[in-house]
């Protein structure tokens, strides 16, 4: 999920220039070239937790350095639901996955409401998880086990596909469409361990063997795909560690580049900057290593530089512009925060989320 | 705090004076002896160490309390986190520590619950039940168990022992219904088995679709809406044998069985409304109890209980393995426990009582720790009583030890608990007593806390509370017409340190000690009784609580000194009875504050206040020999929805009638 707003970012880029020239067929994430709008602004999904009913929205204005809270709320008059799950921008829309709420709302710039995707009528319940966005349609993984394609123009949902047991990360690369099959449901058994590639339309696929429990990915600008599979969070005997893969988009085919160090991924440059989180004394602790994707080393270079510390990062995005770096953190049941630092790694300030559990951020410009 | 304090002393001058502006009109000072004004064996609340509240089946029947969970709520000090409608889930909280610290005794015997530590007071009925009490910190009756000492406080739930008058037979039927397709008869019989033994035998079945309608706030839209996959089917029994063996000896033996299917609506979801969990419970339990008072120095008693509880859930999705869940947990529990009296002369007297259980969870999870436990506990009391004085100590010792078939068990737990209390009559002229207490007392990890799949940490250790509260107590007759009046009032402060809970991380959950709780707070229960003639009387009744209960756990968290979720700062009760020789009818009221849902208290975690408010009307008569009892109640009068539960709608006004036949 990580890395998918600073794609989205890129992808509003290229959407862009899609619809300069539409016949444009070209993977846009593959060449993440400085885009040609400036954001102003970025909105941040909070979860709220499950059974709240507490997902929200804010908006930081670059501006006016000022965060507002619940702005969903503000500009359509309700609320967004149960369990804000996944955000991404794309094109002149933004797409709002609420898992428990069952529903994805397709939003204008300005967080107003221009179409809500849910079930149809005797359908089972809509369980969208994370999203991925090329060529005019964004692919939404449901937990129910399908990868759903939404039609950017419609707003509708124009396909879905079965994919394996509770889809989670889904990444758009070199025309194809790789997602995570977690088995998150089946942790007594072992969680899963495939990854369902198929293509951009949907029509058939095939799985490839992973680490235990794969989550996110995150491309390069080589073309590159990572994937971390988070493992089974155990400390004792019986623990599977989480591992940092690397899959080759051409065959496809898996190799392990790190043990134990990834919970998150964050890409940056020729970096990833690897984050874990672990309880030290019954508290969270974010650890923050670094791979190199040229010299395939690890080291413990951080991108925080100026001794900030963070207990519990839930992920981190690059500006695309500024190279600004996002870090949202969440704070037990409390309100999330996101934390600005330079792209030199220096603490600029922070702003609370408006709810607990922030889940995703997207940099538009108003 | 300063408020607080003002307004309690005005409150208790104004009592004085109005007590003084009464006892100087009247000569004949009328006051009644320190004895409880019932005359069933309630605890006797004014006279009490610590704050005793006892509801009997007479006085519940007068106001129209529904339930157990109903009943309790009328307490002060307490808030039921209720679930809302017949199916939710209610436990009890007292004085701003979580529910694991209340006890549940049935008939004077723990109900235990080793998995979640709470038990769920909405599957007791209230059909056989003779009193509720409430006991916050250590108890003065010293003859009772160990585990009846080991918690912040007791919730005592006494069913009915048939008293047989000229037949040797006792029979009641009773029919109930009312909204949302309630329906529940009830069966009574007691039979006199010669001179020394008798039975009694009892069963209900309680069913509804409990489809009530509710309205939610969702920013600037109402929505409306039905509950949905609420229905239950409660079946229950019980059977009991008495016997008095001899003078000084008693016998008594229950087996008890419940069995329930419901639906779990689960909380109100934005935009999505088809959860299909389901819950089927069996609770199975045989309790023994022997009673021998030897001679005036040296009583002692022996009880043991065996406990089977099954709980089946399932639920069907998409997004499970085959498109479906289904969880079953069983506890066995094996509980022994003896107490020894001896009354060193008439003040002073000393109890030795030992308790040991042997608990197990099974559940159908794979790799699935399987934990067994084994408990000791010991509690040595002394207790000083005259009618000046009263003071009770006690020490409780706890040994817990643990194994566990897969993963790691927790380390054995050893450890000492004193309580201290005492009451004292200030003045000869008036029952006006003053009365202290500390208890330190902790609750050891759940199994859930410490085994629980993925969140379970078995190097978890105790929660431990202390508790301190200071009371007056006072209690007078005015006069023939003003015959009865009582005003207890306690202020107190607890504190909780490392409180369990699970770690909220948006990584993977955990269960942790992490957590400083402290409360101050303030109770104030007030009774009274005016006779107008033998057959007109008026009773009132009313509490009010106040808790600033705030997390202490770390400065920079953005919950710090924030009032914790589901604990009101203001709540209360109140009733008032009219009874005549045409209809009785008696109006009741429960309130509430705001709450917060979430540790912090934002906007958007705020849990409204409420008011409920309950009108309840019976008429006795005789025909034929048999005993007629017709009632009617309206709950929820203003017919809002509330919610005690975020997201858990508590249901609108509703009708009930019952009719009781006494044979």
């Amino acid at each position: 999920m990580n890395k998918m707003f600073f794609r989205s970012a890129l992808l509003l880029f290229s959407s862009m220039v899609l619809f300069a020239c539409s016949d444009d067929d070209n993977n846009d994430k593959g060449n993440p070239t400085q885009p040609e709008f400036t954001p102003n602004g970025a909105y941040v999904l909070s979860s709220g937790g499950k059974g709240n009913n507490a997902a929200t929205i804010a908006y930081y204005s670059m501006d006016t350095k000022e965060a507002t809270q619940h702005v969903f709320t503000s500009a359509n008059g309700i609320n967004l639901g149960d369990t804000g799950e996944s955000m991404i921008a794309y094109g002149s829309k933004i797409y709002v996955a609420v898992y428990n709420s069952g529903i994805i709302y397709v939003l204008d710039n300005n967080c107003k409401i221009l179409n809500t995707i849910v079930a149809a009528e005797g359908e089972d319940k809509l369980q969208p998880r994370e999203m991925d966005a090329a060529n005019g349609k964004v692919y939404v993984t449901l937990y129910d086990g399908y990868l759903a394609r939404i039609d950017t123009t419609s707003m509708t949902i124009d396909k879905r596909i079965a994919v394996g047991p509770n889809p989670e990360g889904v990444q758009v690369v070199n025309n194809k469409v790789y997602v995570a099959d977690s088995g998150g449901q089946n942790s007594a058994n072992g969680y899963n361990n495939t990854v369902s590639i198929t293509d951009l339309n949907l029509t058939t696929v095939k799985t490839i063997t992973v680490g235990m429990n794969p989550q996110e990915f995150a491309a390069d600008k080589y073309n590159n795909l990572y994937l971390v599979s988070r493992g089974n969070y155990k400390t004792d005997d019986t623990k599977v560690p989480n591992k940092l893969q690397q899959i080759n988009t051409a065959t496809d085919e898996v190799t392990i580049l790190d043990e134990d160090r990834t919970f998150t991924m964050y890409p940056n440059g020729d970096k990833i900057y690897l984050i874990n989180k672990v309880y030290v004394n019954s508290l969270p602790t974010t650890t923050i290593a670094c791979y190199n994707i040229l010299t395939k080393t690890v080291t413990d270079e951080s991108f925080i530089t100026d001794g900030t510390t963070i207990s519990d990062i839930s992920f981190v995005e690059t500006e695309p512009v500024s190279g600004d770096i996002y870090v949202a953190a969440a704070n037990k049941k409390n309100n999330g925060d996101v934390y600005i630092f330079s792209s030199e790694g220096k603490f600029q300030r922070k702003f609370d989320t408006g709810s607990s559990y922030p889940m995703g951020i997207a940099f538009i410009q108003k | 705090m300063k408020l607080l304090y003002t307004s309690l002393v005005l409150f208790i001058q104004s009592i004085f004076v109005g007590a003084i502006a009464q006892t100087n009109d009247s000569i004949d000072m009328q006051y009644i002896k320190e004895v409880q004004v019932s005359t069933k064996a309630a605890p006797p609340t004014v006279l009490s160490t610590v704050p005793v509240q006892v509801l009997t089946s007479e006085s519940m029947d007068k106001i129209g309390v529904v339930s157990v969970a109903d009943a309790v709520r009328r307490f002060s000090g307490v808030v039921v986190k209720d679930f809302g409608g017949i199916g939710g889930m209610k436990t009890i909280a007292i004085r701003g520590v979580g529910s694991e610290h209340t006890a549940v005794l049935y008939d004077g015997i723990a109900v235990s619950n080793a998995q979640s530590g709470q038990i769920d007071i909405g599957k007791f009925s209230l059909d056989n039940v003779e009193m509720l009490s409430l006991t916050i910190g250590q108890s003065d009756d010293i003859f009772r168990t160990a585990r009846a000492s080991a918690s912040v406080g007791v919730l005592n739930i006494q069913t009915a022992t048939p008293h047989f008058k000229n037949k040797d037979y006792l029979a009641r039927l009773q029919l109930r219904a009312g909204s949302w397709g309630q329906f529940n008869p009830y069966l009574y019989y007691a039979h006199k088995l010669g001179e020394k033994f008798s039975f009694s035998v009892d069963g209900s079945w309680q069913r509804a679709d409990g489809r009530y309608k509710f309205e939610r706030k969702n920013a600037t839209e109402v929505i409306k809406g039905k509950r949905r996959n609420t229905d239950v089917d409660i079946k229950r029994t019980e059977l009991n044998l008495f016997g008095n063996l001899s003078e000084t000896q008693k016998l008594s033996f229950k087996v008890y069985y419940f069995d329930s299917e419901r639906g779990l609506p689960g909380s109100i979801v934005l935009y999505y409304d088809g959860n299909k969990e389901r819950l089927w419970d069996k609770n199975f339990f045989t309790q023994a109890k022997y009673v021998n008072y030897l001679n005036d120095k040296f009583n002692f008693q022996v009880q043991a209980k065996y406990t089977h509880t099954e709980t089946r859930y399932e639920d069907t999705d998409g997004k499970y393995v085959n498109g479906w869940l289904m969880n079953k947990y069983i506890q066995n529990e094996l509980y022994l426990t003896s107490t020894a009296l001896y009354n060193l002369n008439k003040d002073i007297s000393f109890s030795l009582a030992e308790d040991i259980s042997y608990a197990t969870l099974n559940a159908n999870l794979a790799q699935f720790a399987f934990p067994e436990r084994y408990s000791s506990l010991t509690a040595l009391s002394a207790k000083y009583d005259n009618n000046r004085l009263s003071i009770v100590g006690k020490l409780l010792g706890t040994y817990v030890s643990e194994n566990v078939d897969y993963g790691t068990a927790a380390k054995d737990k050893k450890r000492l608990s004193p309580s201290l209390s005492m009451s004292y009559r200030l003045l000869d002229v008036t029952n006006l007593r003053v009365r202290a207490s500390y208890k330190d007392i902790f609750r050891v990890p759940t199994f859930n806390d410490l085994y629980y799949t993925g969140t379970g940490n078995s190097s978890l250790s105790p929660e431990k509370t202390q508790q301190y509260n200071l009371g007056l107590t006072w209690t007078n007759s005015f006069s023939d017409l003003f015959n009865y009046f009582s005003v207890t009032t306690d202020i107190y402060h607890n504190n909780v340190r490392d409180k369990i809970i699970i770690y909220p991380s948006s990584f993977y959950p955990k269960s942790v000690n992490l957590g400083k709780v402290e409360i101050n707070g303030f109770d104030i229960n007030m009774n009274a009784r005016f006779d107008m003639s033998s057959k007109v009387n008026l009773q009132l009744s009313g509490n009010y609580t106040y808790q600033d209960a705030i997390d202490k756990t770390d400065p920079e968290d953005k919950n710090y000194k924030d009032q914790i979720p589901y604990t009101p700062k203001h709540s209360g009760a109140g009733s008032v009875t009219l009874e005549n020789p045409y209809v009785n009818i008696s109006y009741s009221i429960v309130a509430s504050g705001i709450t917060y849902a979430l540790p912090q208290n934002t906007d958007m975690n705020k849990v409204k206040a409420y008011t409920d408010q309950t009108i309840s009307v019976n008429k006795s008569f005789e025909w034929q020999a048999i005993k007629f009892r017709a009632q009617a109640d309206i709950s929820n009068l203003s017919n809002k929805t509330y919610y005690v539960v975020k997201d858990y709608p508590m249901p609108g006004r509703a009708y009930r009638f019952t009719l009781r036949m006494d044979f």
